[in-house]
């Protein structure tokens, strides 16, 4: 009876389908080339979503949002819109120049370059108005993204980001006529990481993981631990490990940390 | 930068990765309520004097500070969520009562949130089946066989099983027992399934 | 399923179809596959439900009078331990996805058409209300009231996130279907279309891969 855990070649395909396999297309609408790299961008983030029904904890947190959008209650979207952005003020905001740390004025002036959250460029932020322009970070521009086309495994996209593709997919939201281009790297970056990401995910077992690791962006890092887990449910089944009853880790946990706190 | 602290109460709380519920920071929540009522307090202020003496100027930071105010808001509603999500999570691994050593980490409103939470779990369980009820909470792995080797972790007293026998669960002691009875003692940590 | 235990199983004489006692459990595994596999809330079966509970109620009272110690008791006992935990994890993954997507399932309770079937079942309904005016409740009491007047409120159904339709999911098909196109997405890119029937019952891993070029679409068939 025991079909809630996958082998090991379908828990491979599942990481595989989700990046892979894009949606055909429905409806008339007119797909300019940005849009349907936003479309795929979106896709991209699909990949760590399912993996959730296959975990035996209780405690399911609100995930990140996909693609360009962030849910509302995701502790890892907030985190991710807390980084900082290095904008240029396009209008004058009186009483508020505190907030900017090397000029001493009342007001943040008109032409002032600094840095703001993530969060904060985007609720400024008009199409229409010029309020704040903001600049590409350095990893998304012609420059680094020339790197990636040419070998993407090579980066160490834990301290290129470690928010690499969302951020990336976030920055989409300021229209900049690089934005197709942006797409198109986090996408081909994705697709040339993934297959390595996966590899070692599924040959890794019982052993130190950090360094196969220390590289790889949060998503990635999250793929991973998504095919470790399936890797480790698998071999716990075939060990026959399945049908043992054990404590509840956050029982385990709580008692640990009970003993280092010491008596109260 | 304004909403510093509402991120760390987020960072703080993500930091605790496997679902542990660390303690309410019931300061931390003051110090952003509190810097909410500055921002708005400001913010009425910026938009009576743009209204009366027409200063429209002043609109992109009375936008700023809104935008921090659902900062601050977003931030608070996504803390308290999550620790419910964690509250919930212990009603499924713990049971209906929880140690004390917990309880102390809750708000007041939390363990009134969790004192709603599992009487709707029990009327749920109680009504399922047309009134037959069934214990959800129960039979949380596929069964593999009627009887287990289990290995006592600590003293827990007498213990009867269905034919009335009494066994006396006692430190370190072996004993042949129905799996299913055994089942929530070893989520507990009291007892240990011993698999040969 | 062991006949001698089903003799009075499906007392039910009513004029709907009477199901074998091996059928309604089929039913309850097909039901709880679905459930766990996708990600959205399925429609209830409590039909299903209440007939297997009842169909346990009959199993444990024919054990009852079992002889103690008789060999047959103990693989009826595990039948029940079996059917029982197959019903708790199906009710257990539609109470999950009621609590992880609780504005959205009420919404979708409440707009749904006359005729159509509901999704939650009466129970199911009632703790689903519970735990939107409980969480409701909790956020005013701790935080919300605290705030500026205009910040008082969070729109649960836009704060809840909504389950994701473009999941993927592993399908069995169960009778060879024609006409189902996989079709890649015509692209400068190279691209692969993956396709995967999964035959559940040997777990084994079928994948129809089409490369670019191919527009050929596949079927998908049972191997």
């Amino acid at each position: 009876m025991n079909r809630l855990l996958w082998p090991r070649s379908l828990s491979g395909a599942l990481i595989g389908l989700q990046v892979l396999a894009p949606k055909p297309q429905t409806g008339s609408e007119t797909n300019t080339q940005q849009r349907k790299l936003q479309v795929r961008v979106r896709r991209l983030h699909s990949v760590c979503l399912s993996h959730t029904q296959m975990d035996a904890q209780p405690y399911f947190p609100v995930q990140a949002g996909v693609g360009m959008e962030e849910n509302f209650l995701s502790l890892d979207d907030i985190l991710l819109s807390h980084e900082r952005l290095p904008v240029r003020i396009e209008c004058t905001f009186p009483r508020l120049g505190f907030l900017e740390r090397s000029s001493d004025t009342q007001d943040i002036v008109e032409g002032t370059k600094m840095e703001l959250p993530l969060w904060l460029s985007k609720g400024l932020y008009e199409k229409k108005r010029r309020v704040l322009s903001v600049e590409l970070p350095k990893v998304y521009r012609e420059g680094w993204r020339t790197v990636f086309n040419a070998d993407p495994n090579v980066v160490d996209l834990h301290k290129r980001g470690p928010y690499y593709y969302s951020l990336g997919s976030q920055m989409l939201h300021f229209e900049s006529p690089e934005n197709p281009d942006i797409a198109q790297t986090l996408l081909q970056t994705f697709i040339g990481r993934f297959r390595r990401t996966m590899d070692s995910s599924q040959n890794a077992y019982n052993e130190d993981t950090s360094a196969l690791v220390e590289r790889l962006d949060s998503l990635e890092k999250g793929l991973f631990k998504s095919g470790q887990s399936g890797l480790n449910g698998f071999q716990s089944w075939e060990k026959g490990q399945a049908g043992q009853l054990t404590a509840s880790s956050l029982v385990l946990n709580y008692r640990k940390r009970k003993m280092a706190d010491g008596p109260h | 930068m304004f909403c510093e602290k509402s991120t760390e109460l987020i960072r703080d709380l993500q930091r605790v990765h496997d679902g542990q519920l660390p303690a309410f920071s019931e300061d931390g929540l003051r110090q952003v309520l509190q810097e909410m009522e500055c921002l708005y307090e400001q913010n009425q202020s910026d938009v009576n004097e743009a209204k009366s003496e027409g200063r429209a100027e002043l609109i992109p930071s009375i936008k700023l500070r809104h935008c921090c105010l659902l900062r601050n808001q977003r931030c608070v509603t996504a803390y308290l969520y999550d620790r419910l999500l964690r509250i919930r999570a212990l009603r499924w691994e713990y049971g209906s009562v929880l140690p004390a050593n917990i309880r102390f980490h809750m708000c007041a409103e939390e363990l009134q949130w969790f004192s709603h939470y599992k009487k709707s779990l029990a009327s749920f369980m109680r009504a399922l089946g047309g009134g037959e009820g069934l214990d959800i909470t129960q039979d949380m792995k596929p069964p593999k066989s009627l009887y287990i080797e289990v290995r006592c972790l600590k003293d827990h007293g007498e213990f009867e099983i269905d034919d009335g026998t009494v066994i006396l669960l006692k430190k370190n002691s072996q004993h042949f027992l129905p799996r299913w009875k055994c089942e929530q003692l070893i989520r507990q940590g009291v007892l240990e399934h011993v698999v040969s | 399923m062991s006949d001698a235990l089903s003799d009075d199983g499906s007392h039910e004489d009513s004029q709907e179809d009477v199901m074998t006692p091996a059928e309604l459990i089929v039913k309850l595994e097909e039901a709880w596959l679905n459930e766990k596999f996708s990600p959205e809330l399925m429609e209830n079966r409590s039909e299903v439900v209440e007939c297997v509970m009842e169909q346990l109620t009959h199993m444990e009272a024919n054990l009852q009078r079992v002889k103690k110690g008789d060999a047959k008791a103990s693989i009826h006992r595990m039948e029940i331990d079996r059917i029982r935990f197959v019903l708790s994890s199906y009710l257990r993954s539609r109470l999950q996805k009621i609590e992880k997507f609780f504005p959205h399932v009420l919404e979708r309770e409440k707009s749904r058409g006359e005729g159509e079937p509901s999704l939650l079942s009466p129970e199911e309904f009632a703790f689903a209300k519970e735990y939107l005016a409980n969480t409701e409740t909790y956020l005013k009491a701790v935080a919300l009231k605290r705030m500026p007047p205009n910040l008082q409120t969070v729109d649960m159904i836009k704060a809840v996130p909504q389950p994701y339709l473009d999941s993927f999911v592993f399908l069995r098909v169960k009778e060879r279907q024609e006409n189902i196109l996989v079709e890649p997405e015509t692209d400068d890119q190279r691209e692969f279309v993956w396709s995967c029937a999964v035959d559940l019952n040997v777990e084994v891993c079928v994948l129809v891969w089409m490369a670019p070029g191919d527009h050929e679409p596949a079927e998908i068939t049972r191997p």
